[in-house]
């Protein structure tokens, strides 16, 4: 665990001053030189660092490892010193001692050679014999000679003896030499005799020494092992010493290193959700300082960019609202506009209609008065006939005055000659009575007639001068009429343009609500790619949260002035509402049969019942604006559903159909009795509306 | 909807034979005439439709308007929602609330009738028959004895809808008469929602229902003193204005008045009634 951290920092030069080889111990860290970058080595060049106060970290470890080499180069010197010397220790003693058991053992071969020769010279006095003895003493001498004796008392006594005898024996070799040539046999017998207890006492001697030499010998041995014990278990208490406080050292950049990293992942965490708030700023000039520094300063820069990337996105949210609203309203408008337009269009064509049908209208009205002129005219031409012939008649009627007037005359002479015939005349008479009868009625009536006619010849010579009158104030109207008619032939033409030019405006302005809204639906779509743009940048905090709210509470608007209704006078409250008539219960009045207005359905008797399903439906799907009941018109058996699939769009053809066929249509959108709608939940909505102030 | 869509919806065209099925529909429904020239007015109208539907083509979204399933779907009512002119105002054509007011009401208590019944035919959203509430009520609150039944229906559910509401935009009421306004508006607690609403108890006194002019209306004959139909029978074809004019001549009392639009004349409909005023016809008597 913490050697993957303290590799990050490991560096080529610790790698050189660590020699791998020198130390057990650094065998164990990984050796990644070939593909190794220190990673705050680029940051190093980013920020161009110039000073070793920036290298800290390098440094430390530097120190640290540094220390660690020191340390353990001088356990292990000192180590080596006492694996040495206990060595020494023991080569010196042992070697010398060997050598002196050695040269013993050598001296006691030679002596004892030296005895067998010097006792075969005793028994056959040969020359020979004495020179062979000779050569062993003399080898005995050359060899205690020869031998470097260290100052171990026990060898320098064992010297000093082995010299005593190697002096003993040179006398002897020439005290041999010299009693050989004497031959005194009493001397050389005596010297046999000292030879040998001289022998003797050499061997006892050297068994003696030889015996105290490995005694010694051993006791040096057995120092030695204590020494080299107790030096090994100092140097073992060293030794942890030194791992325990190696361990502690590397525990340093460890903590260090885990510390900072810490400190560096939290602040990365926070930017990472988007919390930008926190302001951090390290006075530690090491690498990890650095980062954290080099953060905080892209943390700056990442929130002056927000905050202004926020500001204009509120900005943008602002405008595309606002556009959003306008387009809104305008598109309303435009709608509204477009159903204004519509209307007037539908109504500047009922006016040119009627317009329309006044004008001919007064062609027609032109035409019966030509018609009707004409008419007076020739009346006014027949008065006028009349006139003659009323004349005329009164010309031919004194005529028959006359006439009626002689015959009457005649008809009294007559009478005169019937008196005078008597019984004969008689009958006569009768008849000349009745001819002055018929003649004086007929001079009666010729006389009315006369006056009659007289009269009528005035009136019929007045009522032509008026009809004369009259043709030619008829003349001026039906000029007047014929004038009208021409005007408004003129007129409608005006007005069809008016009409015409109407519908095209009705068409302009219908398209203009249809883009209207098509412009409040993208502008929609615009406020609402701002709001989701918002809401991502949301994710970022750059600034503490009350401060926010302050700008937007600033838009509170109120009531238009115009609703204030200052200007209004308060009446009594009292006012408002009458009691309803409670004799009227008006609910039951539309529709419900028990109403004062009883529907009447001669037509569909067998109907009527349906009406009141209608009135009792409580017709939920408002939202959706659906008509309640579409099955009700809908008539299944007549149109199963099969049929619309495959049909399709054929389902319209019914309208080529009557009255009769209509109401079975499916698709006919009446409701044959009109269908109250129920909306439950509309009292509800008065929660959101107060009195007026 | 991303532009593309926005282009191949509003590059849509209504092509003659659609427009012929559109106007047979209409006139055969509603008795509503389309004149040739409305081509432009349908088809703009209709895009919404098809922006709703997601159905980009007009020959199918008629297709399915007209089906069953169009029908079932609600569909179709929105089609003729759309189709249909909904325009109204308060107060609108003034003179006929002064006549109905001046003349009518006071006419009507001098005579022994105790219930004035009155109909909005036609009614769009309603702001016909609530401006002729509230001047009932007013007039019920000089003249005591005085009773009333209000009717408003349209062909469109969704109006009827509105109606019943009655939640209108500010604009609507700004040139209202203040103390109408205060005394039977509230407006909206959220002062950004710019709204107000018809209170209660006038709402009340208005039955809104769903009525198709050229079906059989749920009246008695003789039965209405006033009916309002204005502004819908201009949009009829010529042969279903005289049958609906004939239709709602029925339903009014013998000296009962029908309100048609200002722009209208229906005289010639009808010999049973006569004009009085400025497209206020009366019925004769007996
Ligand atoms: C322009 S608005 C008139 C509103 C109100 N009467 C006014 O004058 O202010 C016409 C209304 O007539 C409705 N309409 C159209 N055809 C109809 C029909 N066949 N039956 C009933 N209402 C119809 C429309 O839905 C529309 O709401």
């Amino acid at each position: 665990m913490i050697l993957p951290l303290v590799e990050v920092f490991y560096t080529r030069n610790a790698d050189e001053i660590f020699d791998s080889n020198s130390c057990d111990f650094y065998e164990t860290i990984p050796h990644r030189r070939e593909n190794f970058h220190p990673p705050v080595g680029e940051l190093m060049e980013i920020h161009n660092f110039n000073n070793m106060k920036n290298l800290k970290i390098k440094f430390k470890l530097l120190i640290i490892f540094g220390t660690i080499v020191v340390l353990f180069a001088a356990v292990s010197f000192w180590g080596n010193k006492v694996h040495n010397r206990i060595n020494d220790g023991n080569f010196n003693v042992i070697s010398e001692h060997k050598a002196v058991n050695n040269l013993l053992s050598k001296l006691n071969i030679h002596l004892l050679d030296f005895n067998n020769s010097f006792l075969m010279f005793r028994q056959t006095g040969k020359n020979e014999d004495i020179e062979k003895a000779q050569a062993s003493l003399k080898t005995v001498r050359d060899l205690i000679e020869k031998s470097s004796f260290n100052d171990d008392v026990l060898v320098i006594g064992f010297r000093d003896y082995a010299e005593q005898t190697a002096g003993l024996y040179r006398d002897i070799t020439i005290d041999l030499n010299k009693l050989k040539k004497e031959n005194n046999e009493a001397q050389l017998l005596a010297l046999t005799g000292q030879v040998a207890s001289n022998i003797a006492t050499f061997y006892a001697a050297s068994n003696d020494f030889f015996k105290s030499n490995t005694l010694r010998l051993n006791e040096l041995e057995q120092q030695n092992l204590a020494y080299a014990n107790a030096q090994k278990n100092k140097l073992l208490y060293f030794q942890l010493g030194l791992i325990v406080l190696i361990l502690l050292l590397i525990t340093i950049p460890y903590r260090v290193v885990s510390k900072s990293t810490n400190d560096i992942l939290k602040i990365i965490q926070k930017i990472e959700n988007g919390d930008l708030t926190n302001d951090f700023k390290s006075d530690t000039h090491d690498e990890f300082g650095l980062i954290i520094n080099g953060l905080a300063e892209l943390q700056s820069k990442l929130k002056s960019m927000l905050g202004s990337l926020k500001s204009t996105t509120q900005n943008i949210f602002n405008a595309s609202s606002e556009f959003s609203t306008g387009a809104q309203t305008i598109s309303s408008g435009a709608n509204t506009q477009a159903a204004s337009s519509e209307e007037i269009s539908a109504a500047m064509e009922q006016i040119a209609e009627v317009f329309k049908s006044s004008s001919d209208n007064a062609a027609e009205t032109n035409r019966i008065a030509e018609k009707a002129f004409k008419g007076i005219q020739t009346g006014a031409s027949h008065v006028e006939s009349a006139l003659s012939v009323i004349e005329d008649i009164a010309e031919k009627n004194s005529i028959i005055s006359e006439i009626s007037y002689q015959t009457k005359i005649l008809s009294i002479n007559a009478s005169v000659e019937a008196a005078r015939a008597a019984e004969f005349g008689k009958s006569f008479a009768v008849v000349a009575e009745e001819v002055k009868k018929l003649a004086e009625n007929t001079q009666e009536s010729a006389l009315e007639i006369s006056s009659v006619s007289k009269e009528g010849v005035e009136l019929t010579r007045q009522s032509a001068s008026d009809l004369h009158n009259l043709v030619s104030e008829f003349q001026k109207t039906s000029e007047l009429i014929d004038q009208i008619a021409q005007a408004s032939q003129e007129h409608i033409l005006t007005i069809e343009q008016i009409n015409n030019s109407i519908q095209e405006f009705n068409n302009v302005t219908q398209q203009n609500a249809s883009s209207a809204e098509e412009l409040a639906a993208s502008s929609d779509d615009l406020l609402q790619f701002v709001e989701s743009l918002q809401s991502l940048m949301s994710v970022f905090r750059i600034e503490d949260a009350d401060t926010i709210t302050e700008s937007e509470k600033t838009e509170e608007t109120d009531f238009p002035e115009d609703f204030s209704t200052t200007d209004f006078q308060q009446e009594e409250q009292s006012y408002d509402f009458p009691e309803p008539d409670e004799t009227q219960p008006e609910e039951e009045q539309y529709i419900d049969g028990n109403s004062p207005i009883v529907e009447d359905y001669s037509e569909n008797e067998s109907e009527p019942d349906v009406r009141h399903e209608d009135v009792s439906k409580v017709l939920e799907p408002v939202e959706e604006m659906e008509i309640g009941e579409p099955e009700k018109t809908f008539d299944d058996t007549k149109m199963p559903d099969s049929e619309s699939v495959e049909t399709g769009g054929k389902a319209a053809e019914p309208l080529a159909n009557g009255d009769e066929e209509d109401e079975k249509t499916d698709w006919n959108i009446s409701h044959k009795k009109g269908i109250r709608i129920n909306l439950a939940d509309n009292d509800d909505y008065d929660d959101e509306f107060k009195e007026m102030k | 909807m991303d532009y593309s869509e926005a282009v191949k919806i509003y590059s849509q065209q209504l092509s003659e034979t659609e427009f012929k099925r559109i106007q047979e529909f209409m006139l055969k429904q509603l008795g509503v005439k389309l004149n040739p020239i409305k081509i432009v007015m349908v088809n703009s109208r209709l895009i919404k439709r098809l922006k709703a539907t997601g159905i980009y083509n007009f020959k199918e979204y008629l297709d399915y308007a007209l089906s069953i399933q169009g029908k079932r779907d609600g569909e179709l009512e929105r089609m003729v929602d759309e189709l249909t002119t909904h325009k109204t105002e308060f107060f609108r054509e003034v003179e006929h609330f002064h006549f109905l007011r001046d003349i009518v009401l006071p006419e009507f208590v001098k005579g022994q009738n105790n219930l004035f019944q009155i109909w909005s035919a036609g009614c769009s959203t309603g702001e016909e028959a609530y401006t002729i509430a509230m001047l009932l009520n007013e007039f019920k609150l000089a003249n005591p004895g005085f009773n009333y039944s209000i009717f408003a229906s349209d062909v469109s559910n969704a109006v009827v809808v509105k109606a019943i509401r009655a939640i209108y935009s500010n604009r609507t009421v700004e040139e209202m008469d203040k103390r109408f306004l205060k005394r039977y508006f509230l407006v909206s607690r959220d002062n950004n929602e710019q709204k107000v609403r018809v209170v209660k108890e006038l709402r009340d006194k208005v039955q809104f229902s769903v009525q198709n002019l050229v079906d059989n209306y749920p009246f008695q004959n003789n039965s209405l003193d006033v009916i309002f139909c204005r502004n819908t029978l201009i949009y009829f074809a010529d042969s279903s204005k005289k049958k609906v004019v004939q239709k709602l001549t029925e339903k009014i009392k013998p000296g009962g008045y029908l309100f048609v639009g200002l722009s209208e004349t229906i005289s010639q409909y009808s010999t049973e009634i006569k004009q009085v005023s400025p497209s206020v016809y009366v019925k004769k008597q007996g």
